[in-house]
């Protein structure tokens, strides 16, 4: 399809019909848009041409000598003759210095991603209260997005004062402040603890012991799952030596296992109220 | 002030708007911070001991439930939903402390206005049951408690579920709400017979997950920071003497009748 | 004032084991030069206290706690030992001399304190003792692998070392755990021996023969209130209780089955006690052989009971401290000068002969 460019371009046609008379009146919008302008162009650009990393026209290759190999290429490939339309209109990839830094910092800290987080906004410009000229926020926990944020300012602020503090220092030095604020909360966490239970205080369990319990109810419905399977598994193989005639009727089982595990749990449990509302 | 709470968090919950702990206000916090509370507090006394130590509390609270499921939960929630977690003692330590000093200044007021309040005749009565029969048994009692411990710690008179009335130590930022943390032994010493008992029989009710419905309708607050501006570091015995004097019993009052 | 007056019941217990005597023994407020200079100059404590903090926590505090204490000896008629240290092992294990106990140890923490550290004569330091706001509560921390004031001398760098990794790991530690600390307690540096590895078997009362004991490892420990740093002994009377209170309901239960076997007159009042041994045996019933025991209780029987620890530097965490000087938000600052402040001359006296061992575990 021809790309569509005639919003941007009224103005301009508009005056070439005035001129050739076609038009006879200027419309009423047409001194102030010629006044103001749109100041973007909104139209999508093909991204082959007119963005900067346009690809060279395949032929030109053809029969020039590669200074790398020193061989000729004397015809195109398979490639080169390809359909390229649909990459003319694609939209470029966004790139921001900020992604890398959190790819940087969740592939090093694979746990951070583990730690719940909210997605409640009020007005989504928490952001906006932010100060990074520190570690610790008020209004946003403190995350690898902490970090991340934390060396943009760090970076900035070094090109202000002039220090040129390179993206590794800045990254390194938000990073140790960051470990130094969770040694901190980890440590006040286990001496709150022991300074309570010195006073008399009691825990019924523990962190711990609560999490195994809780990880033990799923273990426990995956067991019935892993027993079931591993019996189909078997008598797939059975079947598959002594015969092969109504091997597919007996095997499959008629709904997901998971499913029936969790209707049967969802009667004890009694929160998992989506599984229950399915069955009914 | 419990159905208010609620009321609160319901509110909260409904809008679910994301905030920050804030000091809360008292009723008479202007002319407080202005002239100090008279007969207990100069303002610089009264600013360490509510402004800048709330602020300390609330903003610590901050730091510790942002972004978490105790975001919106006002400190009385929290402190109830962090007691028994091991590995959240320290938010339950900010919680409790903001919640418990709240309660605490909730109570005060000028000497020359606090000394027409009486504790009513129904508190009085209920008070003959652990003998305290009198105004001077009264001061006495909570006196010679509040001004026993070792370290901080906070008294209260509490309200147990048969409608008795009792005094309750808490240690450090023990809370009367859970006898889990209520944190009413001191085991940096030696151990005799009766705390280990009463540990154990804690570690019991723990186990069985006995509830607790005790409220506190008084507290008295034996934390550095309500004494150390004005009366030095040596000064609670005074400090608890002019609390005494500067106790709206009103506002006792009432929470004992709403409850 | 207030004080309750819980009156000695087995004083004879005690006496019998001073060896009573009617010498009576008034203690009285140590001397430590850096501080009675002060009182005099009336100066401020360089790169820490003001002169009125120097004031209130020391001469104020510490002359109540000793005339408390004095006050405490004197209505039980005690004779107590000249040694501070003495009489804080003494009274540790009997719960009806906890006051005194808490008198002793709150005067013996307070001088240890006081005596690891000496003023900062960097003419910088005291413009950090100052009144923070709440902005110091968010201030992002310091990542520096090196501060000032760090210790010297190379055998006790190396120690440290090899407890803990290095002497910013070190100093990261003890600063932590004390701005953790809640409520009034105190963080010590202790040399820690193992009871097992040593040739003396533990003896309560040896203070004297502490060279015998081999401390191989430095630990960073936290004590509460009144608490003291060999702890072992605490832990120790928690099994204890646990052993009484077992060997009580075997008693019973061996009345029990006389009784029966005896006559039937005798039906009465086994009907009685068969009650007690149920209400005891109730109370001990949560810690039966089916559940494992928790974390605590396995600490208790492995851990605490063969270690001896040597302090050798106190950091008081208590709020008393810095609310003075810093204000509610200053306890951060109050530690980064604490430890600017630490005598390390007197860290190495106290520190023990370092025991190592011929091989590496690791």
């Amino acid at each position: 399809m021809k790309i569509q460019r005639s919003a941007t371009n009224v103005l301009e046609r508009t005056s070439q019909y005035l001129k050739a008379g076609v038009l006879r009146e200027k419309p009423a919008w047409f001194n102030v848009v010629g006044a103001n302008p749109p100041s973007t162009d909104l139209t999508k650009k093909p991204k082959k041409f007119e963005l900067k990393d346009q690809e060279e026209d395949p032929r030109n290759s053809l029969f020039k000598k590669n200074e790398a190999t020193g061989f000729y290429k004397t015809s195109s490939d398979k490639s080169d003759r390809s359909q390229k339309h649909n990459s003319i209109s694609r939209v470029p990839k966004l790139q921001f210095l900020e992604d890398e830094l959190r790819n940087v910092f969740y592939q090093q800290h694979p746990w951070e991603l583990s730690r719940p987080k909210t997605l409640i906004e009020t007005n989504g410009d928490e952001y906006k209260k932010c100060d990074w000229s520190r570690m610790l926020q008020l209004y946003k926990p403190l995350d690898g997005e902490s970090v991340v944020q934390r060396t943009l300012w760090l970076l900035q602020d070094g090109k202000e004062k002039g220090t040129n503090t390179s993206l590794f220092e800045a990254y390194d030095q938000a990073r140790f402040e960051f470990y130094r604020h969770r040694m901190q909360e980890e440590m006040s966490s286990a001496v709150s603890k022991e300074e309570s239970s010195l006073y008399g205080a009691v825990f019924a369990s523990t962190n711990i012991e609560w999490g195994v319990k809780r990880e033990q109810e799923h273990v426990d419905s995956w067991a019935k799952v892993a027993s079931e399977k591993t019996k189909i598994r078997n008598a797939n193989k059975d079947g598959k030596a002594s015969s092969s005639i109504g091997m597919n009727d007996s095997a499959t089982p008629s709904s997901s296992m998971w499913e029936s595990v969790f209707e049967s749990s969802s009667q004890s449990v009694g929160d998992t109220s989506i599984y229950e509302n399915d069955s009914k | 002030m419990f159905r208010r709470q609620a009321n609160i968090a319901r509110k909260v919950f409904l809008s679910a708007k994301r905030s920050i702990h804030e000091v809360p206000s008292l009723k008479n916090e202007d002319i407080f911070s202005k002239n100090g509370i008279e007969g207990l507090y100069s303002p610089k006394g009264f600013k360490l001991a509510w402004s800048d130590y709330q602020k300390y509390l609330t903003t610590n609270l901050t730091l510790q439930t942002n972004g978490t499921e105790n975001e919106l939960r006002s400190a009385y929630q929290i402190l109830l939903h962090t007691a028994k977690q091991t590995t959240e003692q320290h938010t339950f330590h900010f919680a409790s402390q903001a919640h418990n000093n709240h309660l605490f200044f909730q109570q005060l007021d000028d000497k020359s206005r606090a000394s027409n309040t009486r504790p009513s005749r129904f508190l009085m009565e209920r008070l003959a049951d652990q003998d305290i029969t009198s105004m001077e048994a009264l001061r006495d009692r909570l006196l010679t408690e509040s001004d026993s411990f070792t370290g901080q710690g906070w008294l209260f008179l509490v309200e147990l579920p048969d409608k008795s009335l009792k005094f309750l130590r808490c240690e450090n930022d023990g809370t009367p709400y859970y006898y889990g943390k209520n944190q009413s032994l001191d085991l940096n010493g030696g151990i005799d017979e009766a705390s280990y008992d009463k540990l154990n029989e804690l570690n019991q009710k723990a186990a069985n997950r006995e509830k607790d419905f005790t409220l506190p309708i008084l507290a008295i607050n034996a934390w550095s920071p309500a004494y150390i501006e004005d009366y030095g570091v040596t000064g609670r015995s005074k400090y608890l003497e002019n609390v005494w004097s500067c106790i709206n019993w009103d506002v006792v009052n009432k929470r004992l009748f709403q409850l | 004032m207030y004080r309750l007056t819980s009156i000695s019941k087995n004083r004879g217990v005690f006496n019998s084991i001073l060896n009573y005597q009617r010498r009576s023994i008034s203690y009285t407020l140590p001397a430590i030069p850096a501080l009675d200079n002060l009182k005099i100059s009336k100066g401020e404590y360089k790169g820490l206290l003001s002169n009125k903090a120097v004031n209130e926590l020391w001469f104020e505090r510490g002359g109540k706690i000793v005339e408390d204490l004095n006050k405490l000896l004197e209505r039980k008629s005690i004779t107590a030992p000249a040694d501070l240290n003495e009489l804080i092992t003494l009274t540790f294990n009997k719960p009806d001399l906890q006051d005194i106990y808490t008198q002793a140890s709150s005067l013996h923490n307070l001088q240890f304190a006081f005596e690891s550290i000496r003023p900062n004569e960097d003419p910088e330091a005291q413009a950090s003792v100052k009144v923070c706001d709440v902005d110091d509560l968010l201030k992002a921390p310091s990542i520096a692998e090196s501060f000032p004031n760090e210790p010297t001398d190379p055998e006790l760098i190396d120690w440290i070392t090899s407890s803990f990794g290095s002497i910013s790991e070190f100093r990261t530690l003890l600063l932590n755990s004390a701005n953790s600390i809640k409520g009034d307690g105190m963080v010590w540096l202790v040399a820690q021996a193992a009871y097992s590895e040593s040739t003396l078997k533990r003896n309560y009362l040896g203070s004297n023969n502490q060279q015998e004991f081999k401390y191989s490892n430095l630990a960073v420990m936290n004590t509460y209130n009144a608490g003291i740093v060999d702890d072992s002994l605490r832990s120790g009377q928690i099994t204890k209780l646990k052993q009484q209170k077992e060997a009580k309901i075997a008693s019973l239960r061996k009345k029990i089955e006389e009784k029966k076997s005896s006559a039937a007159d005798g039906a009465v009042s086994t009907l009685e006690e068969e009650g007690m041994l149920s209400t005891l045996e109730s109370d001990a019933a949560n810690q039966n052989d089916f559940t494992l025991g928790t974390l605590e209780e396995a600490e208790a029987a492995t851990l605490f009971s063969d270690r001896k620890l040597l302090p050798l530097l106190a950091i008081d965490a208590s709020m008393r401290n810095y609310l003075i000087d810093y204000g509610i938000f200053g306890k951060q600052q109050y530690l980064e000068n604490l430890w600017n402040c630490i005598d390390w001359d007197v860290v190495l006296q106290r520190a023990p002969t370092r025991f190592k061992k011929s091989f590496e575990m690791d």
